[in-house]
C-alpha cells in the first residue's frame, strides 16, 4: 500500500541534514503560512517577508522540534511570532490608519459584497495583537481552541476571553456594514 | 469607538457578547425560550449572522504565495550554511525545478519525478484508438510546478504527494465520436498511471485542439497550396 509520508517522517529526515526532504516540507507548507502571516500583517511584501523569516527560523530550530506538538502547530507558532515581532517593530511609527485607508465612500450601507470584505481585513488589522492573533487563527484559520492554546503557549480559557473580546470589537467595526 | 456601551446589553437583558459567541462558533441559544420571541435578540441576531457571513467569506478565499517564496528560503539557507563555514554543493539547495511524487514506506521514501509520469501519460492518450497525436500546440497555461523542459509537449501533470492532476491536449482522427474517446483516454491514463507509479489521478482534463484527415478540409488546403501562378 502506499502511504503518504506525514510531516514527521519529513521533519525526521530533515534533521539528519536532508535537504530535500525540507524542501518538500516547506512545498507543503508555504501556502499556510504565508496565509497567516498575511492575514495578521495585512502587506503582502511584509508577509513575505515573514514566511520566508518563519521557515528560516524552522529550518534552525529543527534540532530542537522533539514530535511534542504536531508540525503544522509548531509552523503556526513560528510564524505567529515572527509576525507579532514585527508588529511590535512597527508600533508607533507606522499608524495603522495611515496604512489601510479607511474607504471614502462613508458609513452608509454597504452595496457591494466587496466592501464589506474589505472592511472585515481592516477590521481585523486594527485588532490589538493579542487580539488579532486568536481571532485569526480561529476564525479564519479554523484551528481549535486547544491547538490556539498550544501555538500561543496560553490557557485555554485564555484563549476564549481574547477571541470574545476580539469578537465583539470585530462586530463593532463592522456594525456600518449592516 | 462609539457605540461600544450600546454593545453590552440589549434593551430585553441579553448579553450581546453571548449572541456573538453563538454566531460565532455555530452552537445553540442559552435560553433558546427567550430568544425565539424576543424581537431585540431576532434582530440582532441577523445583524450577527451578515458580519460573520463576510468573516467565513474571507475565510475562504484563496490566498497563492509568491512562487520566489521557496527560493528565497533557500537562498537564506544557504548563506546561514556558509556562515557557519560549511561547505555546500550549490544544487543542495537549490530548490529543484522537478517535481517528485513521494511514496513513504518503512524502508524509504519513493520518488517520482513529474516527467516521468508526464511521460506514462503521453503514451497512454498515444496508443488509444482515435488519437492521432498529442497536440504540440503549447499549453496555455502551465501548471503550477510543472517542467516543461523534460515533459512531453500535450502533456502537463500537476503532483502532490501522492495523487496527481492531468491535463492531455489531442489531435483526433476524423470520424471519432470525441466525448467516447475523452473518455477512453482517461480511463487508460487513470489505469496506467496507477499500474507503473502507483499514484492516483485525481482528474484527467482532455482538450480537443485539431482533427487529422477532415476530407472538407482537403480543398481548402490545396487552394492554399497551389503554387504561385497557375491558374
Amino acid at each position: 500500500m502506499v502511504v503518504e509520508t506525514d510531516d514527521i517522517q519529513l521533519v525526521r529526515a530533515a534533521q539528519t541534514g536532508d535537504l530535500w526532504a525540507f524542501e518538500e516540507l516547506v512545498r507543503r507548507h508555504e501556502t499556510r503560512v504565508y496565509r497567516v502571516a498575511l492575514r495578521l500583517l495585512g502587506s503582502p511584501d511584509e508577509a513575505e517577508d515573514a514566511a520566508q523569516e518563519a521557515f528560516v527560523q524552522v529550518w534552525q530550530a529543527l534540532p530542537a522540534f522533539r514530535g511534542e506538538s504536531s508540525v503544522s502547530t509548531w509552523l503556526y507558532r513560528i510564524v505567529t511570532n515572527r509576525c507579532l515581532s514585527l508588529m511590535e517593530a512597527r508600533r508607533g511609527y507606522e499608524p495603522l490608519s495611515e496604512r489601510y485607508e479607511a474607504p471614502t465612500a462613508g458609513p452608509q450601507r454597504a452595496t457591494e459584497t466587496h466592501d464589506a470584505l474589505a472592511a472585515l481585513k481592516k477590521a481585523v488589522l486594527h485588532l490589538t495583537p493579542e487580539q488579532r492573533v486568536p481571532l485569526v487563527l480561529r476564525e479564519l484559520e479554523g484551528r481549535s481552541y486547544d491547538e490556539i492554546a498550544e501555538i500561543l503557549e496560553i490557557s485555554v480559557p485564555a484563549v476564549k476571553g481574547r477571541l470574545h473580546r476580539a469578537r465583539l470589537e470585530v462586530v463593532v467595526a463592522m456594525r456600518q456594514w449592516l | 469607538m462609539t457605540g461600544r456601551e450600546d454593545l453590552s446589553r440589549l434593551p430585553c437583558g441579553t448579553n450581546i457578547a453571548n449572541l456573538v459567541d453563538q454566531i460565532a462558533e455555530g452552537v445553540a441559544s442559552a435560553d433558546p425560550a427567550h430568544q425565539a420571541d424576543c424581537p431585540d435578540c431576532q434582530a440582532t441576531l441577523r445583524e450577527l449572522e451578515h458580519v460573520w457571513g463576510t468573516v467565513r467569506t474571507v475565510a475562504r478565499e484563496e490566498i497563492v504565495p509568491p512562487r520566489r517564496l521557496i527560493e528565497s528560503v533557500f537562498r537564506r539557507i544557504r548563506q546561514e550554511l556558509r556562515a557557519l563555514g560549511q561547505l555546500v554543493p550549490l544544487e543542495a539547495v537549490i530548490p529543484r525545478l522537478v517535481r517528485h511524487a513521494l511514496l513513504g514506506g518503512p524502508r524509504g521514501a519513493t520518488r517520482i519525478a513529474d516527467s516521468v509520469v508526464a511521460r506514462i501519460v503521453a503514451k497512454a492518450a498515444r496508443d488509444t484508438p482515435g488519437v492521432h497525436a498529442l497536440s504540440v500546440r503549447e499549453l496555455a497555461a502551465p501548471k503550477a510546478g510543472a517542467p516543461g523542459r523534460l515533459a512531453p509537449r500535450g502533456v502537463a501533470v500537476d503532483i502532490s504527494g501522492h495523487s496527481v492532476s492531468v491535463e492531455v491536449r489531442l489531435v483526433v482522427a476524423y470520424g471519432t465520436s470525441i466525448p467516447a474517446l475523452a473518455a477512453e483516454v482517461r480511463r487508460r491514463v487513470i489505469r496506467r498511471v496507477e499500474v507503473l507509479t502507483g499514484l492516483e489521478t485525481t482528474d484527467v482534463q482532455v482538450a480537443v485542439d485539431d482533427v487529422f484527415g477532415d476530407p472538407d478540409s482537403l480543398p481548402h488546403r490545396i487552394v492554399l497550396r497551389r503554387p504561385p501562378g497557375r491558374p
